[in-house]
């Protein structure tokens, strides 16, 4: 008897203990610095990619392998399953395949290390720009995950739901939602694991026989304004308005065809503002657009600028002595208001006003 | 690099800078290809209005300047009569030389400082949306699925023809 009785406050003291003993929800921060540190394990998967503009939707599947510290393999598939485009890296030289023109693009990944923004500082500003709230558990290509809302401090509205892998910390979907709660986007694992092993050889390339093979242009430099301005002829001339919460970042040299151009990049610690500058000779074609365009014209107060939409953004087009095309999803108030205060524009030109990056990390108290 | 003036670069041509202008912008051109450009610009265009031949008064006009003397009739026969010259002053060859070397001297200054001058070069828009992409794919929390998947499209459509030696690459 009393042996049952023992077995009895046993089990009971057992079951009331048994919510302090479950693992707390983890908080936003937490959440926020699994989903952002490398992955710590190598990882494989399949996921979809869908796009959501004007009513339609376009998705794409891409198999995944990642394996750290900065070693990536995407391949995109086709409707019927086969390989169009293959991505590789090993963390230092990157190709991009396309094996339906048979060309191969060799390449720099893309390397945070090299930015002028500190990781630290980094962070700062994307906690001084949004705020992050958990949104409970959810299951994600038949895993446990725990989802993150973002929301921007100055619009007071949720950007983007991500769903973090409760084991690894990688970000399993992401949704991404217009001013009007629109879904605008959706990445999203079908598949997902976390492998013992995986092989090196798998984030290699050899190009294929017959392939054409090319240098890539995009080799992202990350130069101070002054380092920049000694490597062109052109006199660097940045906007003296930038919306609220973003900074300069750093210069980029972008060569074509002779011509070389500025690209001035500004971030708010999520978004990107691209400024770039040419030579006024230097056009803009739009190509393989055709009609999805969509160019209108804007009015800057001291000149026109072209107007033309593109999935990653809108793009806009002035001259003002030099060319100057300005990419971003930031409203078109905000991208005109950009455009208008770039020094020595037409009305302003001879006025000798020396460009000075809007906010830059000096301003801010940074380096 | 501070670029002089268009002013001090036209009183340069003009010799008739100050010394330390001339020091200034004569350093400077060694270094700026554009001011360079600028300066060539202005003095071919001042030597081809040098080159134009100072218009001759016609010779009827000259012959009726000279018979009216000092007295030329009353102030609207003369207005009259000087609209008319001028009219005829105007058609001469040497008088429409000069205008027409003048417009083109005008037009090669404003289209070398708008960029219509120097050959176009036709920029890809996907190079500039795959150059702002890259940047993104450094920020923390960026959609590197989403950019990647784009990128490829970007890349081939900023390409025209490698096969021929043209294109990005």
């Amino acid at each position: 008897m009393s042996i049952n009785i023992l077995a009895a406050a046993f089990v009971l003291a057992g079951a009331l203990s048994l919510p302090g003993r479950a693992a707390p929800s983890p908080s936003p921060r937490e959440l926020l610095q699994r989903s952002l540190a490398v992955p710590s394990v190598a990882y494989e998967g399949e996921m979809t990619v869908s796009m959501l503009e004007g009513g339609r939707s376009t998705t794409r599947e891409v198999l995944v392998r990642f394996k750290p510290p900065a070693s990536y393999r995407r391949e995109i598939l086709d409707r019927i399953g086969f390989v169009v485009f293959t991505i590789v890296s090993n963390g230092r030289v990157e190709w991009v395949f396309d094996r339906r023109q048979g060309v191969a693009w060799k390449g720099e990944p893309a390397d945070p290390d090299y930015k002028l923004l500190d990781p630290d500082e980094e962070i700062a500003l994307l906690n001084e720009n949004y705020e992050f709230k958990a949104a409970g558990a959810e299951r994600v290509a038949d895993r446990p995950c725990q989802a993150l809302d973002m929301f921007s401090r100055r619009q007071e509205r949720r950007l983007q739901r991500l769903c973090v892998d409760a084991a690894s910390g990688v970000v399993l979907s992401r949704e991404s939602f217009a001013n009007d709660g629109r879904r605008l986007s959706d990445v999203r694992f079908l598949r997902f694991q976390t492998p013992a092993r995986m092989e090196d050889t798998v984030f290699d390339f050899l190009p294929p026989h017959g392939t054409r093979v090319a240098a890539s242009r995009l080799k992202p430099d990350y130069l101070r304004l002054e380092e920049a301005a000694s490597a062109t002829a052109m006199r660097p001339r940045l906007p003296e308005w930038v919306p609220p919460g973003f900074v300069f970042e750093s210069v980029n040299l972008l060569a074509y065809k002779g011509a070389t151009l500025l690209h001035y990049r500004y971030s708010d610690g999520i978004d990107v503002l691209s400024l770039f500058q040419a030579p006024a000779h230097v056009r803009l074609d739009f190509g393989g657009w055709g009609a999805e365009r969509r160019v209108r014209n804007v009015d800057l107060g001291n000149g026109r600028a072209e107007l033309a939409f593109h999935p990653s953004g809108k793009i806009l087009e002035w001259i003002a002595a030099d060319r100057f095309i300005l990419i971003g999803s930031q409203s078109l108030e905000s991208m005109r208001r950009v455009a208008a205060s770039v020094s020595g524009s037409p009305r302003r030109r001879g006025a000798g006003a020396r460009a000075v990056p809007a906010k830059t990390l000096a301003g801010r108290g940074g380096r | 690099m501070n670029c002089p003036d268009f002013e001090v670069i036209s009183a340069y041509s003009d010799g008739e800078a100050t010394p330390e202008e001339v020091r200034v912008v004569a350093a400077h051109v060694r270094e700026c290809e554009s001011c360079f450009l600028r300066l060539r610009s202005v003095e071919s265009a001042k030597l081809a209005l040098r080159r134009v031949p100072a218009p001759r008064l016609p010779r009827d006009l000259r012959r009726t300047l000279l018979e009216a003397g000092p007295g030329l009739g009353d102030g609207r026969a003369a207005w009259r009569r000087f609209l008319e010259e001028l009219r005829a002053g105007l058609l001469h060859p040497a008088s429409v030389f000069s205008i027409g070397a003048a417009v083109v001297a005008a037009f090669l200054f404003w289209g070398r400082n708008e960029g219509l001058l120097t050959p176009r070069i036709e920029l890809p828009a996907d190079l500039l949306v795959a150059a702002h992409n890259q940047y993104a794919l450094t920020l923390p929390l960026a959609p590197t699925e989403r950019i990647l998947t784009e990128m490829p499209d970007q890349i081939a459509a900023s390409v025209t023809g490698p096969a021929e030696g043209r294109g990005v690459y």
